[in-house]
């Protein structure tokens, strides 16, 4: 599996690609940031099952809260997750379509281990991207705050750091979901702009609409994998262990069925 | 024996081959006769439908057995258009465990060495037909599967494929090729695979399919004056003689089997005719082929 990822990795480190999702991470992280400066309220990022409903926040008060450097991610958790699901949808479906797949079969003709090793370089990407996304979350926090007479001594606090970590573990754990989300739907259609086009789709409306079908039958939608990914991110949600749990649930599950569905199909094309 | 059906479409039926070690054998079949499909049964692509096969002794259905001694160029080259050609490469030493060093020599055999930091889009067609080439040759291997290897190639750039795979051959690695180049595979391979509809239509030395396919023999007096006497004696003694013009023609054409040749010099010899020359017409290979699949069709 090491030297699939390794390989992954070659791939990976293209100028394009490093610039291009840099970029526009930093670009999500800055937006999310401005949002709450921009319109002088703030929002949660939308919970998970514990969570209470979406609340707003008149004013710019709770940014000097503890948590009011990472406040503006729980905003973009979603857009971030796109990034990442372009990303690893692109990675993994451009090899059908370039027909590069059979020349790493021939060369690795163990599925499952190539197909492991290249979601794992695609996870550390997108961990490297939710790390990344923080940084400049928290960076742009500490420089607009001044500017708009939000207190940030909290923030330095030990909760205030603990916060930080937190949502930036929460938006690592919902970009690995999405990251699961494309692996499977890559695999699935084997091309690159169906599946992002129905994974855009699914993490910015189909799961909300969906969600409120189900519940019209069951209160379950806030256990579907965007819900629970946004949830982990807010740090005001109490339900963090089970939420944590259903998304690695979701996680391994989509992982599991993407590499069963590789490691059985054929490369007739 | 393989066989591959997709449905009810068998795409290659109860197919056996046997590829000789250390040659230059070519694949050829036409469009749809089912040799990619072979090819990719052959590389663990795909599965076979029914059947078995072993590839340097291993079984086909254990594929990471063999496959490190086996370098591949199916359906054209394939890379990431915006990766350079060295960083194509390497993604495949790197996945495999092949030493790094390979990249350079390989771009040095097929000739890339000054364009390895391109990047693969901006190359032209036979320069990326030569950067396939090179990433089957990374693992030295052992076994050469190549289909279409001259496609976009020019003559001179067909000319050096023909002398690489030569050298190849040479020293010891088996080369299949599947082509739709029939004069080149003539000149190139020892040994012939033909598939027809997925049927096996012929395999075995490649004259054996030329000289078998005419069943005919060309017979040359060591005077061309004796042409005539000696058409007339052969008619009457039953056999057809195709040359028209008996009387001016170089050499005369018999229809008769290769194994009737010595009971045509028998018959020159007794006539005091000395025969300068007696040999299989050999046809071209197109035409052999086509003869051969025309024919199976007919009688299947």
């Amino acid at each position: 599996m090491i030297p699939s990822l390794r390989s992954e990795f070659v791939k990976l480190s293209r100028r394009g690609v490093v610039v291009g999702t840099g970029c526009a991470t930093a670009g999500v992280a800055l937006l999310g940031t401005a949002i709450p400066y921009i319109t002088g309220t703030t929002s949660d990022g939308g919970g998970g099952p514990m969570s209470s409903a979406s609340t707003t926040e008149p004013g710019l008060a709770s940014l000097s809260n503890d948590d009011g450097a990472i406040q503006g991610i729980a905003t973009i958790s979603k857009l971030l997750g796109v990034v990442v699901l372009v990303l690893v949808a692109l990675s993994v479906a451009n090899e059908y379509t370039h027909g590069t797949l059979k020349n790493l079969l021939v060369r690795h003709p163990k599925r499952a281990t190539l197909l492991g090793g290249k979601l794992g370089a695609l996870a550390i990407s997108a961990t490297t991207l939710a790390l990344w996304a923080t940084v400049i979350a928290v960076a742009a926090s500490f420089a607009l705050a001044p500017l708009n007479d939000v207190h940030i001594a909290q923030w330095t606090t030990a909760s205030g750091i603990a916060s930080i970590g937190t949502a930036a573990i929460g938006l690592v754990a919902s970009n690995l979901a999405y990251a699961s989300i494309g692996a499977l739907l890559a695999v699935l259609l084997r091309a690159p702009a169906t599946a992002i086009g129905i994974g855009v789709a699914w993490a910015l409306l189909g799961e909300q609409l969906i969600g409120s079908l189900i519940d019209a039958v069951a209160d379950v939608s806030a256990w579907l994998p965007g819900s629970l990914a946004s949830g982990l991110v807010d740090t005001s949600d109490l339900g963090r262990i089970s939420s944590s749990l259903a998304l690695a649930a979701w996680v391994a599950g989509f992982t599991a069925m993407a590499i069963f569905v590789f490691s059985q199909r054929e490369v007739d094309a | 024996m393989l066989t591959k059906a997709y449905g009810t479409r068998t795409v290659v039926n109860d197919l056996t081959l046997s590829i000789p070690v250390g040659q230059i054998t070519g694949f050829i079949g036409h469009n749809g006769a089912g040799k990619t499909t072979t090819l990719r049964m052959l590389l663990g692509l795909i599965t076979p439908t029914s059947g078995w096969g072993k590839v340097l002794g291993h079984d086909l259905s254990r594929p990471s057995a063999y496959l490190h001694k086996v370098g591949a160029l199916i359906e054209g080259p394939a890379f990431h258009p915006t990766l350079s050609a060295s960083n194509n490469l390497r993604v495949l030493t790197t996945i495999a465990n092949i030493s790094e060093h390979r990249i350079e020599e390989v771009l040095e055999i097929v000739g890339l060495t000054d364009r390895a930091g391109d990047k693969f889009k901006s190359f032209s067609l036979g320069m990326k037909q030569r950067l396939g080439l090179a990433a089957a040759l990374l693992p030295d291997p052992t076994i050469l599967i190549l289909d279409e290897p001259t496609n976009g190639l020019d003559p001179q750039g067909i000319a050096d494929m023909r002398i690489l795979l030569q050298s190849f051959a040479a020293r010891g690695t088996t080369v299949l090729i599947s082509s739709h180049l029939l004069a080149e595979i003539e000149q190139i391979c020892q040994h012939l695979v033909v598939i027809d509809e997925g049927n096996l239509a012929y395999q075995g030395p490649l004259h054996g399919l030329t000289e078998r396919s005419s069943e005919q023999l060309i017979v040359a007096a060591e005077h061309v004056i004796d042409h005539g006497r000696l058409a007339r004696i052969y008619r009457d003694r039953g056999y057809e003689v195709i040359t028209s013009d008996i009387e001016y023609c170089e050499t005369l054409t018999i229809a008769a089997a290769r194994c009737i040749a010595p009971q045509l010099n028998r018959i020159a010899a007794t006539e005091n005719i000395v025969l300068a020359r007696i040999e299989p017409h050999t046809v071209r290979l197109e035409d052999a082929v086509l003869d051969l699949t025309h024919k199976r069709r007919s009688n299947s």
